[in-house]
């Protein structure tokens, strides 16, 4: 799948279910995030680009070493 | 004084599966496959055979009571995922030839069951040793030296968290509290004791090392009962002994959130998953943390929900290690077609775990993040919402990718046997029907709350979240291509700093036991000649009568010398006997 393919796709569902979310959904607010139309999507997809980021600069700073890092632990296939 | 209530027709169903391993270890290959199934069969049966309310007690030494089963709604809810899992596990290793881990597999799982069953103190911590101690040898059966390494670690992290629960729990009994009750004197060692000895097992950060580093580590059917099992009884002590504990609650949203972010950087597929129990468990401390009878439902549920999605997709990873002899991620690639039957029962499950709508995963989780929302804790509701993302997106999305559907590199899987697809199989329909009946499950939750998980605000919410996650995942995409690293956790501070102080500590006392022999040696080559011959010292002799030294003159035979040691230790034997 070409990249714009994913991306239309998974805009179109999401066009629908916040249509889908404007017409049927009488949400129970405890807080403003409840009421807020589509704030799922927002939340989604900027989570998902922030847990990567944020993993990942993690990982190249602090966590990540080379495979062999524990005397080739990781080395056998079984 | 609990009422003592036995019938003929109620069994343990934790001693039916004991029997069952001590079967397994000594009958040949075809009885052995039929205790696998029969053993947790009639252990379901027993199950349901229990009734709520009964109590088995035996006095033991010093006035303690013991009660090895004690019937609540609670434990009968764990001990029924249990022995379920416990029937499709045995099904998933029913091809495996080694009789010492069908019997580890089969006791592990009693321990388990003794664990939820127990009413006291003393029988719970008998089990949660057992437990470890059968258990590790689910990893050393890979005989991988990394799995050999690995398991020796797992143990001692294990006896470790052992010693403090037993520690608290030497306070409690000494106290004549023998009875395991919900406690919340935070100002008492035992308190503190217990909960940390329990946080070990449930794997809370920074104790949660042992999990990632053993439990990939573990043979291919052995994982899935690993899966299954620790952290779950522990989530299910949590649930007993510490409802309501604040600390729990902030404990559970870090390790929801820590085990996703290592999960994104994770090139192993069943250490990836590992990371993913951490994180799930998360859900369920932080539930039980905060106590109310919805957030307690919420984490019975999610962990009865969980035991099914994760050993699904132990045994879809294991499947694929099986077949492919492959454990990366990096190595994998294109085998959608070749093995589309284990892609299908992974998929099912990972869409479990993400909580996507009709999955059992939905029905469990979305009750833990309400009832944070219901109990007034915004933080932790957008907190957890958040890990749904990353779960979302490192199972339903990167090792679909990676493994399954990316670029082909020309694996060509073996056969895998038909026990391994039954077994997945009745995993993915359990996954499936209470995702599209959670009254199956929600009529047997122990606490008094009600939840309705399909209203539109909840399935569109959702719905909407996940897919959000899509687009983020194929922008970033590039970022997970080719990743061959390993990631440091906790395990790093005994793997390396100790291991390090360790050989520094042992090589330093050799090098004085070294330099104090060579002293030594060299003093009593100097004194030496002085004491060789007593005799040199006697007055010169002139007579004819003079003396000869002999050397055994003096000494006794080897048979008084043992004649003398058995004297000794039939007078002391006897005397224990006597004075007793």
């Amino acid at each position: 799948m070409t990249t714009n393919k994913v991306l239309v796709i998974s805009g179109a569902v999401l066009i629908l279910s916040i249509l889908v979310e404007l017409i049927f959904v009488h949400p129970h607010v405890y807080y403003w995030w409840h009421g807020f139309i589509g704030f799922d999507v927002v939340y989604g997809f900027v989570g998902g680009l922030g847990i990567i980021m944020f993993a990942k600069t993690l990982g190249k700073l602090f966590i990540q070493r080379p495979e062999k890092y524990y005397a080739g632990g990781e080395e056998d296939n079984d | 004084m609990p009422e003592v209530k036995r019938t003929m027709i109620e069994f343990h169903p934790g001693y039916i599966l004991l029997l069952g391993a001590l079967l397994a270890a000594v009958l040949p290959l075809r009885f052995r496959q039929g205790i696998m199934v029969l053993a947790p069969l009639l252990a379901v049966a027993a199950v349901f055979g229990l009734k709520t309310g009964t109590v088995w007690t035996y006095d033991f030494i010093n006035k303690i009571e013991l009660a090895p089963l004690k019937v609540d709604q609670l434990s009968w809810i764990f001990a029924l995922i249990f022995t379920l899992i416990a029937l499709l596990g045995n099904i998933y290793a029913l091809h495996i030839r080694n009789s010492g881990e069908s019997a580890a597999a089969l006791a592990y799982a009693g321990a388990s069951l003794g664990v939820v069953f127990a009413g006291d103190w003393v029988t719970l911590i008998f089990f949660w040793e057992l437990m470890a101690v059968t258990s590790v040898f689910l990893i050393w059966y890979r005989k991988a030296p990394q799995a050999i390494g690995a398991g020796f670690r797992y143990l001692l992290v294990h006896f470790f968290g052992g010693n403090l629960l037993l520690a608290g729990i030497f306070l409690k009994v000494t106290a004549g509290q023998s009875a395991i009750t919900a406690l919340t004197g935070t100002n008492d060692a035992a308190f503190w004791l217990i909960l940390l000895g329990i946080s070990v097992n449930a794997a809370i950060p920074p104790l949660h090392a042992w999990l990632t580093d053993a439990y990939p580590e573990g043979t291919v059917t052995g994982s899935v009962f690993l899966s299954s099992f620790t952290t779950k009884v522990a989530v299910y002590c949590l649930i007993r002994v510490f409802p309501g504990t604040t600390l729990l609650i902030w404990a559970g949203t870090v390790m929801a959130l820590y085990g996703v972010i290592y999960a994104v950087l994770e090139n192993d597929m069943r250490r990836l998953l590992s990371y993913h129990i951490v994180s799930q468990v998360g859900y369920m401390v932080a539930a039980a943390g905060i106590g109310t009878d919805l957030a307690l439902n919420g984490a019975a549920s999610h962990a009865y929900s969980h035991i099914l999605y994760k050993s699904l997709l132990f045994m879809g990873a294991g499947a694929v290690i099986y077949s492919t002899g492959k454990r990366k991620l990096s190595d994998l690639g294109g085998i959608f077609r070749k093995i589309p039957g284990v892609v299908v029962l992974y998929m099912i499950a990972a869409f479990s775990i993400s909580g996507v709508p009709l999955f059992n995963g939905f029905i469990s989780k979305s009750m833990i993040v309400s009832a944070a929302a219901y109990s007034h804790l915004p933080a932790v509701e957008l907190l957890l919402y958040l890990a749904g993302v990353g779960t979302f997106l490192s199972l339903a999305l990167k090792i679909p990718y990676l493994a399954f559907f990316g670029p082909d590199r020309g694996i060509e899987p073996v056969r895998i046997p038909l026990n391994m697809y039954v077994a997945m199989a009745g995993g993915a329909f359990l996954c499936t029907m209470y995702g599209i009946f959670p009254n199956l499950l929600y009529m047997y939750l122990p606490f008094n709350a009600t939840y309705e998980p399909y209203t539109t605000d909840h399935v569109v919410s959702t719905v909407q979240l996940l897919v959000a996650t899509i687009p983020a995942f194929w922008l970033l995409l590039y970022k997970f291509v080719d990743v061959l690293k390993v990631s440091l956790d906790t395990d790093w501070f005994y793997r390396k700093p100790l291991a390090v102080l360790i050989n520094g500590l042992v090589y330093a006392v050799c090098r004085i036991r070294d330099e104090f022999g060579v002293l030594g040696n060299k003093a009593l080559r100097a004194v030496m000649p002085f004491f060789v011959n007593p005799m040199k010292w006697a007055p010169p002799c002139d007579g004819e009568f003079c003396p000869v030294y002999r050397e055994d003159q003096y000494r006794f035979s080897v048979g008084i010398t043992v004649l003398m040691g058995l004297l000794v230790f039939i007078v002391s034997v006897s005397y224990i006997w006597l004075v007793r």
